[in-house]
Parts: C-alpha cells; structure tokens; sequence
C-alpha cells in the first residue's frame, strides 16, 4: 500500500459548510455574563459577552493520554505565581477524590482584575489582579460554584461556573479583566509521583467595557460554557 | 444588603441571546477525509465542519476548568463529573493516589442517527477488522501546534467490497490511576457527525480521518 502519490490530480470539493460564513456557528461557545448590584441589591447592569480566550494551560491540559505516550513529550504548566513545572499523563493523572489523602485538583476562584493583556493564550496570570478583602481596592471573594447538573435546552447543552464578589472597600471598583483559575495536582501509579502545580489560569477575558462596583455592592460572574448552542 | 446570586438554571440562561456579540470565531472543528486507491492515489478530499459535541465532552473540559474535586469542600468529586460522565464520587482506595486520565479515539461508521447531547455510540460502527463489512484501522495520531489539536485514524479496507463510511464520532475514554481500587475505563462518545455525503472507501483502498478542534484565544 502507498499512500500520497499525485495529490495534484486532486478531484478536491470542499462542501460549503467546510468555510466560515454567516451561517456558519461553531459548535462550542462560551458566554460571560456578569450581574452587578448596588448596595440594596438592586440589578444595576448586565453585562453579556463572547468569552473566547482559554490559555495555553488549558489547551495543553486537554491533550489525551496517547499524544504523551506516543510522543514521550511532556507539557509546561505555568501557574498564577509564575512556577512551571511539566506535565505529562504517563507520570500520573489528575488527581481524583479517593478514601485516603486528600490531595485536591480543584476549582481556586474566577479572578477579577483591573489591567488587561493582548495574548491571552499565553496568559498565566491576569495583568492586575484584585486581592481578596475589604481594603482598598480590593473585593471580597465568595466561594466558587458548578452547577451540579448540565443544562439542556433541544441540541444544546451547558453548564456554568460563578463566583460573587463584594465591596466594601468604601470606593467604587472596577473590573476589567476575569479569569478561571484551577488548582491542578497530579497522582502517579503507586503514589510514585505527586506534582502540585498550584494555582494555574485555565480561562483569560479582558471584558468588552469596564464594569464598576459601587461601594457596599456586589458583582456575581457566570462563565457558561454551551456545546451546539 | 446583597442579594442572594440569581438563580443559574432559569435567568442567566435566559440572559443569553443567540447573536448577543459579534461572531468571534474563537472555538473551530473540522472533519476531513482523504481516501487513496489501492495504488496509494488520493481519489477524495473531503473537509466539513464538526458541529456535534456532546454533554460528555462538556463534563469532560469540566474537569479542567471546575477541576475535580468539589469547590465546596471534602473529599467528593465535583457534581458534573458524577452527573454526567458517572465517575465514583469518592473511588475507594488504600493509597492516597488517585489520577484521572483520558484518551482519545475515532471511530467511523456505515449508519446515521439524529444527534442528541447525550448520544453515547454510532448508529453502525464499523468494526476494525478484514472481514466483510471491516476496516483494519491501521494508525492514530494525537499532536497539536499551540492552539489546535489533530486528531487522526487511518484505515484500511482489506475486503473485497468498497465500504462506506457515512458518520464518525470523536470517542474518549476516562480511567483512574490509584492503588489498591479496580476501576475499569468508560468510554465517552464527545463528538458524532455525518458526513454531508459517504466516503467511500475501494477494496484495497485507504482513508485518513481528521478530526481538527480549534482554539484560536
């Protein structure tokens, strides 16, 4: 069997469907909504956008297993403090909830800040991130939330990640940048290697306006991610 | 005062409109098909967009971007990972390793099927095999280049009949490294399309199947 000979005699017909137009969707969207309130807790904005940015972490992560066992290749995952470390899935897995140690891969938070970068997809950190408190310029963190089952609508489906912030900071707030941030740990075969990688930026958006927080109120972030939408 | 979050189910949902924002062309998938002769000539080209993902795949990138343990604390897993792809909530072991991992695959095959985000197989898988109605499924291959990964199977039809091959899913399988538990993988259909027209496939011919997903950033 050969295979390649006389590709230029190519009887080539690329199906109309195969080229972006307008009535082409991709199949995978992800949405970023975000709610603010005053200090009533009152809607004061609604904020909608094509969230379109997952970084190299993310996008390295999802290799399966076979690239790392054909290749012999491992992945760099830089973390939110700058430490890279390698990843590879013949050294371990993702750590899972098991009966004995806890050693958890888990959801950090959706990171708010208040500076933005052009390369999203080499993003680690956000450009200027705002501290959890209730000092100055800061916003206070709630705990992040999945929602516990995917939403299905016809073809489509979703699930969603949010996280509120409050501020008490006495001035206004303003946000300009979001990220999702998971905390990554790998388990090897035997416990024979455990990488914590820390805190790694999975998702970067800078926002498409501004959204202020006045004092005393609060903005809760979605992250809705849609397959078929 | 705050008020408690807006409940995710009913109103951010409905918060979202189909065309809310300019079409950012952030998220691309292709399938391509290039079937050769038995002389190794290329005798197609075939290139359409991927359109169908499915919940699995959803619950799968759920473990990279919500992770896999539960935000609110314990040692459970977290609630996508158990709703939809059926993982333990805890896998009992006698060691404190416990990894998740993932493979990918494709599979082709001779049926079609209304899509439904929860389509776990082909209408007709072709089996790998040289029998009648087989094809050896000869190759995989899993790269990528920065923000795109490719997906490919090469096959080949050992039989004496052309084959024709009319839809292709994306499989992906998940297991568990740990010690001291049994855990058998399970396998996720993530993606199913039919082609806009059959690929076939002549006796002693070849094909390459390409499953390409884009993440421009």
């Amino acid at each position: 069997m050969m295979i390649g000979n006389n590709i230029e005699e190519l009887p080539t017909s690329i199906p109309s469907d195969a080229y972006h137009d307008k009535h082409s969707s991709p199949t995978f969207k992800v949405h970023l909504v975000i709610v603010v309130r005053d200090k009533d807790g009152k809607v004061i904005n609604i904020h909608k956008q094509r969230s379109h940015s997952p970084t190299a972490n993310f996008i390295q992560l999802l290799l399966p297993s076979s690239y790392y066992n054909m290749t012999g290749s491992t992945i760099t995952v830089t973390n939110i403090n700058g430490s890279s470390n390698p990843w590879a899935f013949y050294k371990g897995g993702y750590t899972y909830p098991n009966t004995a140690t806890n050693n958890p891969s888990y959801l950090v938070m959706i990171q708010v800040g208040s500076g933005q970068q052009s390369n999203p997809y080499s993003s680690y950190k956000l450009a200027a991130p705002i501290a959890n408190g209730n000092g100055s310029g800061q916003l206070s963190y709630s705990r992040p939330s999945i929602i516990p089952n995917i939403i299905v609508s016809g073809d489509s489906a979703s699930f969603v990640i949010s996280q509120t912030f409050t501020n008490v900071s006495g001035a206004t707030i303003t946000i300009t940048e979001v990220g999702v941030v998971v905390n990554v740990q790998n388990n090897g075969a035997g416990c024979g290697y455990t990488q914590n990688f820390g805190p790694v930026l999975m998702w970067y958006d800078t926002l498409s306006s501004p959204i202020s927080i006045p004092n005393g109120g609060a903005v809760t972030i979605y992250y809705i991610f849609t397959v078929n939408p | 005062m705050v008020a408690s979050d807006v409940a995710i189910n009913d109103d951010i949902i409905n918060l979202i409109m189909p065309d809310d924002t300019p079409d950012e062309l952030s998220f691309r998938a292709y399938i391509e098909a290039k079937v050769y002769d038995r002389d190794g000539r290329l005798i197609n080209f075939h290139r359409q967009e991927m359109r169908s993902l499915t919940q699995y795949f959803l619950a799968l990138i759920s473990a990279l971007l919500a992770g896999t343990f539960s935000p609110s604390g314990g040692n459970v897993a977290q609630p996508l990972l158990t709703s939809i792809l059926g993982l333990p909530s805890t896998l009992s072991n006698s060691t404190n390793c416990a990894g998740m991992w993932w493979d990918f695959a494709i599979q082709v095959g001779s049926g079609s099927q209304p899509f439904s985000v929860n389509l776990n197989s082909l209408a007709a898988p072709i089996a790998n095999g040289s029998g009648e109605g087989q094809l050896l499924y000869t190759g995989w291959n899993a790269t990528y280049t920065q923000a795109t990964h490719y997906y490919t199977i090469s096959v080949y039809n050992a039989t004496s009949s052309t084959i024709t091959v009319t839809e292709i899913g994306l499989v992906g399988t998940i297991g568990m490294i740990c010690g001291g538990c049994s855990f058998s993988p399970i396998t996720f259909l993530l993606s199913y399309d039919t082609f806009s027209s059959p690929i076939s496939i002549p006796s002693n011919g070849s094909a390459v199947f390409v499953i390409s997903i884009s993440f421009s950033g």
